[in-house]
């Protein structure tokens, strides 16, 4: 018996197909229960038993045949399908995509959170106060009696004849120290006053942190293993520190704390004016007076501070040559700083 | 202060040390070395020249033409001083060298090639005027640097001394610190001088402020030029000579740091120097010749009737030495540093020698600098003494101190030996007793920062020098208390505003008052600084609207037209009398809503700036009430005060658009602002467990449009829908709203959503029908219909 279809049929009918529901009419037409070619199947009962082997396997053939073709078919319209229902494609890669960009922290708050961190890991709680300060916390308290320069009406801003801007943020540590007995290691962060006009190099309104450790046996070893951390930490691993001594009324002996040059790495350049060192920060062992002041037995207790601006840090940091531009705020300069990773 | 090196090599062994070591090592040990300075490096590659040969010049009756022996060979010089000599040996520039940055060339004069030049003292700056070049009266090898012969081939530190080290403000102080360095000594001999006769001058002293007047009466005084030697040293120390007897004071106030002062005694008109304060109303006139106003405070020097010196600061200009002066009267007298310093800032002046009372001057050694003084006037100027040391006041007493050497020890945090601590303190001139658990100390009479043991210590330490300590980091007690609450919150307010893209920005804490009466004019609890910079930072910020609109308007005028900008920081008010603080946030924002977002045209409103007001309130788990807000420099409509239990705790909205125009000068530019109080709402932050509440049955969204009147609130409509007490009601919120085209005059549309969902089960329809059915009663009494 020979097979009344074949495939050339099939394809002739497939080309007019255009969708999913026609294939699957189709496919019933050819496959279904009584499709043409399950019929052929059906009727093979009456063949001999040689006939059937024969025929049986042309039908076979002509069945996967027939199958594989709707199946091409098929992936054909639906990726077709697919092409039609998916209208949003890009035109141009390259155009910029749509988003929501974050805002910046300012430079002051990002540096200050960074060292408040270091001086929180050494141990050290934060405390702050108030920028209007009585004079006696800002002055007498911390070993700086009336006839010292500092408190001239040229270096500093008062309010009146007991209050004043704070110049730095050492009253805060004065009024712990009156409330509480040592030890103590407290960091304090804060806005300052001091009587400048406004240059690349000052500002009358600045940032400072300082930084008070009170116990028993704080030795200038300590103070320096400290700074060094902190320096390390901020600046740069191969960063270095020197103490040159200086003079601050409640510190002795004071310091003035030098690191090494960031761009010559302490050979000397431009940059730190042939020495190889910059400026960073003042400190000291606590003054005796100081602890009188605040009612501590200057022979039990000893201590070290540590105190310098922002800003100074900043300028170090990130090379900046104009500090005025941190309080212009233009937007710009905000964003070149802007940070996630806080 | 200029600290010539030349000059103290002559106290002071320092040979084979650069002046680079030699500053390094002062810094190192507290006084710190700012520069090194050559003074003379405008003359350069000049030596000592011999003239062996002078011909006329052929074209130039006034130049001759030398032949130079120069050691390195002959140069051929043409020079317009005529009356050089052959055999005459002079400071010549060899080609190549320079003078004020001109360099010597071949050239021709005349036609005739001269290659260098022959120098004067005058460009040496050694004197006013030359007449011709300098001929040499000693003996110098031929071809040596000329420089040397005239001792000006030097360095020069420019040192700062912090403000407890007077001492340190003279050659000698420096001398004293470079031998505890170098551990070398000071080589100084003061020379045996004698006194004249008690003569009918008195002295007296009617303030304390003067501790110490000493005075002497010189005869036969001639002035004249200094020598090369002294105005070399003066030049070198940054002073210009003048005459021989001030150039002498000069000298010696910077050899001994002790102040100096000289009188023309016949200028004086009287035979006594009275010492006392200015009284009221009192002027004088000074060397200066400037007119000052004195008050009680100021402490004068008299001849008994009027004041013949500001005392320590300045000479009066009636008494001063003239050419002519034939007799003077020295003195060299101590006076109270504060009264000194009072006097020089309230008239805005300083002097070399009020720089030095200021900072404390030595009252032991007025007999040591008055010899000096003697025995240089002698040989200068040919004055003889005519009277005695007159010396009235007294030296101040010694301070002693007693110091353990455990002590230091224990500050340094490093075992120093006791045969160093013993060398440094003598060097430094400390006399030193040994007792008990250490020594007894007498400090030298010029050290005024000596008071307790901690100040021996620092001397050890900054001698012995901080780099031989180690680092040790102290054990340090955990602190329990890490970061207040508050600055903790603070911080992550900054955060939040930084999602919200706005960018933080930093102001000053103080600001123009004017514009308060502007934007607050009811205000009227400003604080006022004293002594303000300006008008324009005189009062402290009662708000941080100030700062941040001045930024706002500093970026606007920058063609930025997208700005959002916050600030966090302290504001300031009179409380009473109290001053009180508070730490707010304010933002503020103009132009689109989300500048990055292309496709999103929207422009900030009162709904964008009032969703960050919203997200922060979650944060805190706050629920404020919005109210209608009557801010005078807020739009009425566009705006709302925050309430919290009855309290404002802040507000925010559109800023009056005519004071945007005139006052900031934008045009065109609308800024919403908020300001909230931190310090209140950080208090006030409830302690919230969040404990998620997520049903694992599906919820069902049923959206409702409704015609609104206007004047109906979406509170109002949420709080009666809310008084229904739907347990399944999980949430309320707007989907859309819809004014215009359709709804009529008076309403408008909001189409709200309500989530509903069950912890136990899942809702039928049966059921969500009848929860919306209890909706639709609870809000028939209001004016509101349901849309179609």
């Amino acid at each position: 018996m020979k097979i009344p279809i074949s495939i050339k049929d099939v394809e002739k009918e497939i080309e007019n197909i255009s969708n999913l529901n026609d294939l699957q009419l189709l496919k019933s037409k050819y496959l279904g229960k009584s499709g043409k070619i399950t019929s052929l199947f059906k009727e093979m009962r009456n063949l001999s038993n040689e006939e059937k082997k024969e025929f049986g396997k042309s039908l076979n053939v002509l069945k996967n045949d027939v199958e594989e073709l709707i199946d091409r078919e098929k992936n054909r319209i639906e990726e077709e399908n697919r092409n039609m229902k998916n209208r949003n494609f890009r035109d141009d890669e390259t155009l910029p995509g749509y988003y929501t960009q974050m805002g910046s922290m300012h430079l002051i708050t990002q540096t200050m959170e960074e060292i408040k961190n270091v001086w929180m890991n050494m141990g050290f709680e934060v405390v702050t106060g108030n920028e209007i300060e009585e004079t006696y916390y800002n002055f007498d308290a911390l070993n700086t009696p009336e006839s010292h320069p500092a408190r001239d009406e040229h270096d500093t801003f008062y309010i009146d004849e007991k209050n004043l801007l704070r110049t730095h943020t050492s009253p805060i540590q004065a009024r712990v120290m009156e409330k509480r007995t040592p030890p103590l290691a407290i960091f304090s962060p804060g806005k300052c006053y001091r009587k400048d006009t406004p240059d690349p190099t000052h500002l009358p309104v600045f940032h400072q942190f300082e930084v008070l450790y009170v116990d028993k046996f704080v030795t200038v070893a300590n103070l320096k293993a400290c700074l060094s951390t902190f320096i390390k930490k901020i600046l740069g691993e191969d960063r270095r520190i020197r103490l040159r001594p200086s003079f601050f009324p409640f510190t002795e002996p004071s310091f003035e704390v030098d690191v090494s040059c960031g761009i010559c790495g302490g050979k000397g350049c431009r940059s730190c004016g042939n020495s190889g060192w910059l400026e960073i920060l003042g400190s000291g062992m606590v003054h005796p007076n100081v602890f009188k002041s605040a009612g501590y037995d200057p022979n039990v207790w000893t201590g070290f501070a540590v105190g310098t601006g922002i800003e100074r840090i900043v300028m170090l940091k990130y090379k900046l040559d104009d500090l005025r531009d941190l309080v212009r705020n233009d937007e710009r300069f905000l964003q070149t700083f802007r940070r996630i990773n806080l | 202060m200029k600290i010539s090196l030349e000059w103290l090599k002559e106290y002071i062994d320092l040979k084979g040390k650069e002046p680079e070591e030699i500053s390094s090592k002062l810094s190192l040990s507290g006084t710190e070395v700012s520069e090194i300075i050559y003074p003379w490096d405008y003359i350069d590659n000049v030596v000592v020249g011999k003239i062996i040969q002078i011909d006329d010049h052929p074209d130039a009756e006034r130049m001759v033409v030398c032949k130079v022996d120069v050691g390195i060979g002959i140069i051929q010089i043409v020079t317009a001083d005529t009356s050089v000599e052959e055999g005459d040996v002079i400071p010549t520039i060899l080609p190549g060298g320079s003078i004020n940055d001109v360099k010597m060339k071949k050239k021709k004069l005349r036609g005739v090639e001269s290659n260098g030049m022959f120098i004067s003292l005058a460009e040496f700056g050694l004197e006013d005027e030359s007449s011709g070049v300098y001929r040499y009266e000693e003996e110098f090898p031929i071809g040596v640097d000329a420089k040397v012969t005239l001792g000006i081939s030097d360095a020069v530190l420019d040192i700062e001394v912090t403000a407890n080290r007077g001492d340190c403000l003279s050659i000698l102080g420096i001398s004293r610190e470079l031998s505890a360095i170098y551990d070398k000594k000071v080589e100084m001999k003061i020379p045996g001088v004698e006194w004249g006769k008690k003569d009918e001058f008195s002295i007296k002293i009617e303030d304390g402020g003067c501790y110490r007047y000493t005075a002497l009466i010189l005869e036969n005084v001639q002035i004249k030029d200094s020598p090369i030697w002294l105005k070399r040293r003066l030049i070198a120390s940054g002073l210009r000579p003048i005459n021989n007897v001030v150039d002498i004071t000069n000298y010696v106030l910077l050899l001994t740091g002790h102040p100096i002062h000289a009188f023309d005694l016949s200028l004086l008109n009287s035979n006594e120097i009275v010492v006392r304060h200015a009284k009221k109303g009192e002027k004088m006139i000074l060397l200066d010749e400037s007119e000052i106003d004195l008050t009680e405070e100021d402490l004068l020097i008299t001849n008994g009737k009027e004041p013949v010196a500001l005392a320590g600061i300045m000479g009066g200009l009636n008494s001063g030495i003239k050419d002519d002066t034939r007799t003077v009267l020295l003195e060299v007298a101590c006076f109270d540093p504060i009264r000194v310093r009072k006097t020089c800032r309230r008239l805005g002046i300083s002097s070399d020698s009020s720089y030095r009372f200021e900072r404390g001057v030595d009252t032991a050694n007025n007999e040591e600098v008055m010899s000096l003084l003697v025995s240089l006037m002698n040989e200068l100027s040919g004055a003889v003494p005519r009277s005695i040391l007159y010396d009235e006041g007294k030296p101040k007493d010694v301070v002693e101190v007693h110091l353990r050497k455990w002590f230091v020890d224990q500050i340094l945090g490093i075992v120093v030996p006791i045969a160093e601590i013993e060398r440094i303190l003598k060097s430094l001139g400390f006399e030193i007793k040994e007792k008990g658990d250490g020594w007894d100390v007498i400090a030298p009479s010029y050290r005024f920062d000596i008071d307790q043991e901690i100040d021996l210590v620092e001397e050890i330490g900054r001698i012995y020098g901080y780099d031989k300590v180690p680092n040790e980091l102290p054990r340090i007690l955990p602190q329990a208390n890490g970061e207040p609450k508050e600055f903790k919150d603070s911080f992550k307010i900054r955060r939040m505003m930084n999602a919200h893209s706005y960018n933080e920005i930093v102001t000053y804490g103080f600001m123009n008052p004017e514009i308060i009466k502007v934007i607050q004019p009811q205000y009227n609890e400003q604080i006022s600084v004293l002594n303000p910079l300006s008008n324009e930072l005189s009062v402290m910020r009662p708000s941080l609207i100030y700062g941040v609109l001045d930024s706002v308007a500093y970026n606007f005028k920058r063609q930025n037209r997208d700005v959002k900008l916050f600030e966090i920081g302290h504001t300031f008010n009179k409380i009473g009398s109290r001053y009180n603080e508070t730490e707010k946030l304010c933002f503020a924002t103009t132009g689109k809503i989300n500048e990055y977002d292309y496709s999103d045209k929207r422009n900030e409103n009162f709904y964008s700036i009032k969703g960050v007001i919203e997200d922060i309130f979650k944060y805190l788990s706050l629920e404020p009430e919005y109210v209608n807000s009557n801010k005078g420099f807020l739009e009425g409509r566009s705006s709302a005060d925050i309430i919290i239990s009855d309290e404002e705790v802040g507000y925010f909205g559109l800023f009056d658009e005519e004071i945007t125009k005139d006052k900031y000068n934008l045009k065109n530019c609308e800024i919403y602002i908020a300001e909230l109080n931190l310090g209140r709402l950080l208090n006030k932050k409830k302690p919230k467990v969040i404990k998620p509440e997520i049903s694992q049955f599906p919820r069902v969204f049923r959206d409702f449009s409704l015609l609104m009147n206007k004047n109906l609130t979406f509170e109002k409509l949420k709080q009666e829908i809310l008084s229904c007490n739907i347990k399944e009601l999980s949430d309320i919120s707007v989907i859309d709203i819809y004014k215009g085209k359709g709804i009529s005059e008076g309403y408008y549309s909001l189409t709200i959503r309500f989530t509903f969902e069950s912890m136990k089960k899942t809702l039928t329809e049966k059921a969500i029908n009848k929860n919306m059915e209890r909706i639709q009663n609870a809000i028939t009494g209001l004016d509101v219909q349901l849309r179609e």
